[in-house]
């Protein structure tokens, strides 16, 4: 079910050349990463694709979010990117602010029968949360709320609503 | 440095295989890549040498794309240059060994090598694991 309200982003983890944020809608416990890891470490038969995405985001952490690792997901000219996992089912999906910074939000299984996240309501919610972001963030940084400092989001990273 | 604990959890937890085949992934077309640099390419002009789309070439270049020996080869024919090769075979002396998908600034001298300790004949005894821990001295000359 699609969740609405106000959220913030905020810094997720951190590595001496990129910084990971997340997505925390207000009020509750686990960010919208942390529900994913959350939810596809207990699925016993999505084990082996949740490690791939950990060792995936691993590589990234180290070599940057390059635009060439994504896979852009949404229709819009957004940075809204999936993990590439070719022989997973599990979709991951992401927000590239630069190189530095990568914003990770939620995702879901897909069937590989399923062409499109666009039919699946997790995958669909999750895309489209991020790219709202991505269109609030622009914004942000146009009028100087938010400023992006090397691998940083400095400013106003809070009371985001789609 | 901010670290999660959930994900701390989890890293501990992905097997070394899956990790190999990630990391392994990465320098693969991190080769490529760094091989199209310097010759001034792109994406597209790999995809028009290959006869393939530009879209396939992209999807090869994300870093999980589970190459066949036959694609590998056909880069390297297009593009002129090694991207991996066979380790533990006899030595020739000026030829440069690649033991695992490499990187041009990591090249080191046999003088390098000796300088850091690190002796020719255990680098080829070694396992594959602890052989990609000394990815930076896997050149020798």
């Amino acid at each position: 079910m699609k969740q609405e309200g106000e959220f913030s982003v905020e810094l997720f983890e951190e590595y001496p050349d990129v910084s990971f944020y997340t997505v925390r809608f207000d009020g509750d416990l686990l960010s919208e990463y942390e529900k994913f890891l959350k939810t596809f470490s207990s699925v016993e038969e999505r084990k082996d694709d949740l490690y791939i995405i950990v060792a995936w985001m691993d590589r990234i952490a180290k070599n940057g979010a390059l635009e060439r690792y994504f896979r852009n997901e949404s229709k819009m000219k957004d940075g809204v990117g999936a993990v590439p996992i070719e022989t997973a089912e599990l979709r991951l999906y992401c927000l590239r602010i630069t190189d530095k910074i990568l914003i990770i939000g939620n995702g879901g299984y897909k069937p590989k029968t399923q062409k499109d996240y666009n039919s699946i309501p997790q995958l669909n919610d999750s895309v489209e949360l991020l790219a709202g972001l991505d269109c609030i963030i622009k914004k942000r940084i146009s009028n100087r709320e938010i400023t992006i400092n090397s691998k940083e989001l400095v400013g106003n990273l809070f009371s985001f609503e789609l | 440095m901010k670290k999660n604990p959930i994900l701390e959890k989890l890293r501990k937890e992905v097997p070394v295989s899956i990790r190999r085949d990630v990391d392994f992934s990465f320098e693969l077309v991190d080769r490529i890549h760094q091989i199209l640099v310097n010759q001034n390419k792109n994406q597209r002009d790999l995809a028009k040498l290959l006869g393939k789309s530009e879209a396939e070439i992209s999807k090869w270049m994300r870093g999980t794309h589970n190459f066949t020996f036959q694609t590998i080869h056909r880069i390297e024919e297009v593009l002129g240059e090694k991207i991996i090769a066979v380790t533990g075979l006899p030595v020739q002396k000026n030829h440069f060994v690649y033991l695992t998908a490499f990187n041009e600034n990591t090249t080191l001298t046999t003088s390098e090598c000796k300088s850091k300790k690190i002796s020719i004949t255990s680098r080829f005894n070694t396992s594959f694991t602890t052989r990609r821990k000394v990815k930076s001295n896997e050149f020798i000359n």
